[in-house]
């Protein structure tokens, strides 16, 4: 596997990586914007590869590109290219620019629609990104069904032209099945479970729909819906989707969390990650025909780690994001944005309490609520209003009272 | 929170006594006004003066939580049995709990009290934004309706003009019923909006399967009459426009029945604004909406019988739907406090969007 950098010698990208794994978050982010600027990516992406687990828990409000909602749903399967191996469920990073030029070229006029409707949005549009998607998605499956190879595959991506075959197929079974998976997760952040009967129907007309790349359906439900982990985990699986594709979406996934314990996503918020990883755990561990007694030391030690680091992530972001720039957000009139991280939190705490940890969050919490109360900046109302969405009204109430 | 058993029993709350009953008022203020809410075990709350000890007090009355039959009648003094309110409810209920004027408790009273707490920014920036916009454009649309009522009551019935109990009383429901210069009033925009949602559902419904469709049809199917009669409701009231000295003279002998006759539209699509929102907000699949919008539609009761010349019995049976609406897959919403904060903030919004 050859990760090509046109333009800038091996030497030189790796010092550039380098400097940018050293930098500090802000001028990371700075990097970051000014290459989400760029009309052509090329292969600025390299210079960033190696910070990518980086950036994936600093969030930074990253455009809507096109590139970007269109491999939002295959985000799950996203592998760098070293990593990747030929058979197995992921997808390498470096096919990603010419996947987009192809699927861009094949939609004609459709592709302007789609730009004209993300000018100016962001990623965690989470309803832009659906809007948007269930233009793009099913179109681009379309486009990219039984497509041969973009010219200079070889050249652009290091790969043979048969992988584009199996990499187009695993795109095109995801897209065609992405509105339906985007919308069943959002509903799900929303309250609103989705009934298993009608998710076990689902997977069954999906999956034999789209029976290749076995479990890459399965794989990207499952990091998506936390019904649907639990679900499939506890291999309360539907007929048509067999034992054997559920297990390598599960063991696809327990690699990719070792790989990176980290609560975090690029595209999809850091809660619903914990969440599937904690559903998937559980539903592993549940008695059944899921439960594998070999499977027991895996889980656990996975349970730990996934704990561990999402009560880090937890202290970190409630430091850095909501404590530290307290007063300049008070300032500059930007108090909202805090109070979306502060909702952000909460999604997390909720989340990790499902892998344990539930005195630190109690602990964090109840300081950060007083911190801020005893604090200066912003009105009374604002502090208010961050002691509220962290402790809840009637601490909040205390403090309007006081 | 209490579990909900079947309709019609006596549940023992930790302090008071909490009555779930199969809903069916007699009078619209039975029923009570919609309040603007953002607690989600709330939505769809009502509140109403319940008469006690000489004076009255602020009673609330809250929808079934699992979507099924019944409410919570409880006083609002012990509301923290039920759950536990945001700051913005707190605040709006206590605003309302300590008026005077609480035994007129109506539509308008509780919008305005729902404005002041959003301007102090209780929902956040957008909806406080959004409230002061309300609250000016109210305070211009009643000072246009004021004066020409002044100016007619000045051209049939000199002398009654300068009666400022009338200018005060009517002024404010004209404002609401009848459009001043250039600007729609706000009941026939939320009439046409309840029309447009008639229309909308069944279309949505017909493309949809599950209890979502059943749902749509449920709502669709309500917000017929509601348009037709609000509408029917609304023509009546400014037609007595047509003669202010009548108008003001019946309001002498009889402010109450004047009141009621012209706020008698407003009364019936009380609660139906947080439909249309709901569904005005929705994305491309508004499954979760429809879902909520079913448990939460106004109940007609008896009196409107009376208001719209119908059949005795109609209201009781436009209040017979279907049971509980999806309950289990709407459960998690009551108990996760992620999505309990998540839905706080989806209600904020609502508020900034005009609530």
């Amino acid at each position: 596997m050859v990760t090509r950098s046109d333009g800038l010698p091996p030497a030189a990208l790796r010092q550039v990586q380098r400097s940018l794994l050293s930098a500090r978050d802000d001028q990371l982010t700075r990097v970051v914007g000014l290459l989400d600027r760029l009309a052509e990516r090329g292969s600025a992406d390299a210079l960033i590869a190696p910070a990518r687990g980086r950036l994936a828990q600093l969030r930074p409000a990253r455009p809507l590109a096109f590139g970007r909602l269109l491999f939002t749903p295959l985000d799950p399967l996203l592998v760098s290219g070293p990593k990747w191996s030929r058979g197995g469920l992921g997808l390498p990073r470096t096919a990603l620019l010419p996947l987009a030029a192809q699927v861009r070229t094949g939609l004609g006029g459709l592709a302007a629609e789609v730009d004209a409707m993300i000018r100016g949005g962001h990623a965690d549009d989470s309803d832009l990104v659906l809007r948007a998607g269930t233009l793009l998605w099913p179109a681009a499956a379309s486009v990219l069904d039984g497509a041969s190879p973009p010219a200079r595959w070889t050249e652009a991506t290091g790969l043979a032209t048969a992988d584009h075959t199996a990499i187009a197929r695993c795109a095109v079974c995801v897209w065609s099945e992405a509105v339906w998976i985007h919308a069943t997760m959002r509903a799900c952040t929303e309250g609103l479970n989705p009934d298993p009967d009608e998710m076990r129907s689902w997977l069954e007309v999906a999956t034999s729909r789209h029976p290749e790349p076995p479990g890459a359906l399965l794989a990207v439900l499952m990091a998506r819906v936390p019904e649907a982990a639990a679900l499939i985990g506890s291999a309360v699986s539907p007929p048509a989707s067999g034992a054997l594709p559920a297990e390598a979406a599960i063991d696809f996934l327990l690699d990719r969390l070792e790989a990176s314990p980290h609560p975090a996503a690029e595209v999809t918020d850091p809660a619903v990650a914990v969440q599937c990883a904690a559903a998937l755990l559980d539903g592993l561990e549940a008695p059944g025909p899921g439960q594998r007694p070999s499977r027991k030391p895996r889980t656990e030690r996975l349970r730990r780690m996934l704990d561990q680091s999402c009560q880090a992530r937890f202290t970190e972001t409630l430091d850095q994001q909501l404590l530290a720039p307290l007063a300049d957000a008070a300032a500059h009139g930007e108090m909202a944005t805090l109070e979306e991280t502060a909702r952000r939190l909460r999604r997390l705490e909720t989340a990790g309490r499902r892998l344990g940890g539930g005195d630190h969050y109690d602990r964090m919490l109840r300081s950060a609520a007083r911190q801020i109360g005893e604090g200066e900046p912003g009105s009374l109302v604002e502090r208010v209003r961050l002691v509220e969405i962290l402790a809840g009204p009637a601490a909040a109430l205390a403090l309007l009272r006081h | 929170m209490l579990a909900l058993p079947a309709r019609g029993l006596l549940l023992q709350a930790p302090r008071s006594a909490v009555f779930i009953e199969a809903y069916h008022p007699r009078t619209f203020r039975e029923r009570g006004v919609a309040a603007p809410f953002t607690t989600p075990l709330l939505a769809g709350a009502r509140l109403r003066a319940a008469p006690s000890r000489g004076g009255h007090t602020l009673e609330a009355i809250i929808p079934n939580p699992s979507g099924g039959r019944g409410v919570y009648i409880l006083p609002w003094s012990e509301r923290g049995d039920l759950c536990r309110p945001t700051v913005h409810d707190t605040r709006l209920g206590d605003a309302l709990a300590g008026r005077d004027d609480l035994s007129s408790l109506c539509p308008a009273m509780v919008r305005q009290a729902g404005w002041v707490v959003a301007a102090e920014g209780h929902a956040g920036g957008a909806a406080a934004a959004a409230a002061q916009v309300a609250l000016n454009d109210a305070a211009a649309g009643f000072a246009i309706a004021s004066r020409r009522l002044e100016s007619a009551l000045a051209r049939h019935a000199a002398g009654a003009a300068s009666e400022p109990a009338a200018r005060e009383r009517l002024g404010g429901l004209l404002a609401t019923i009848h459009a001043p210069e250039g600007a729609p009033a706000r009941l026939p925009q939320l009439i046409d909006a309840v029309g447009a949602l008639a229309a909308a559902l069944p279309d949505w419904a017909a493309a949809q399967s599950g209890p979502e469709s059943a749902a749509a049809q449920v709502v669709g199917t309500a917000a017929v009459p509601a348009h037709g009669s609000a509408l029917h409701l609304l023509r009546a009231a400014v037609g007595r426009l047509d003669d202010p000295a009548a108008l003001l003279r019946d309001w002498l002998a009889d402010p109450t029945a004047v009141e009621q006759a012209l706020s008698r539209a407003e009364w019936l699509l009380d609660g139906w604004h947080r439909l249309v929102l709901l569904w005005q907000a929705a994305l491309p699949g508004p499954a979760a909406a429809v879902l909520e919008m079913a448990a939460l539609l106004p109940v007609w009761p008896d009196e409107a019988e009376t208001w719209l010349a119908l059949p005795a019995g109609v209201a009781a049976r436009m209040a017979r739907r279907p049971g509980a609406l999806a309950r289990s897959r709407l459960g998690r919403q009551w108990s996760d406090p992620a999505i309990a904060v998540e839905q706080i903030a989806r209600n904020e919004r609502l508020r900034a969007l005009g609530l």
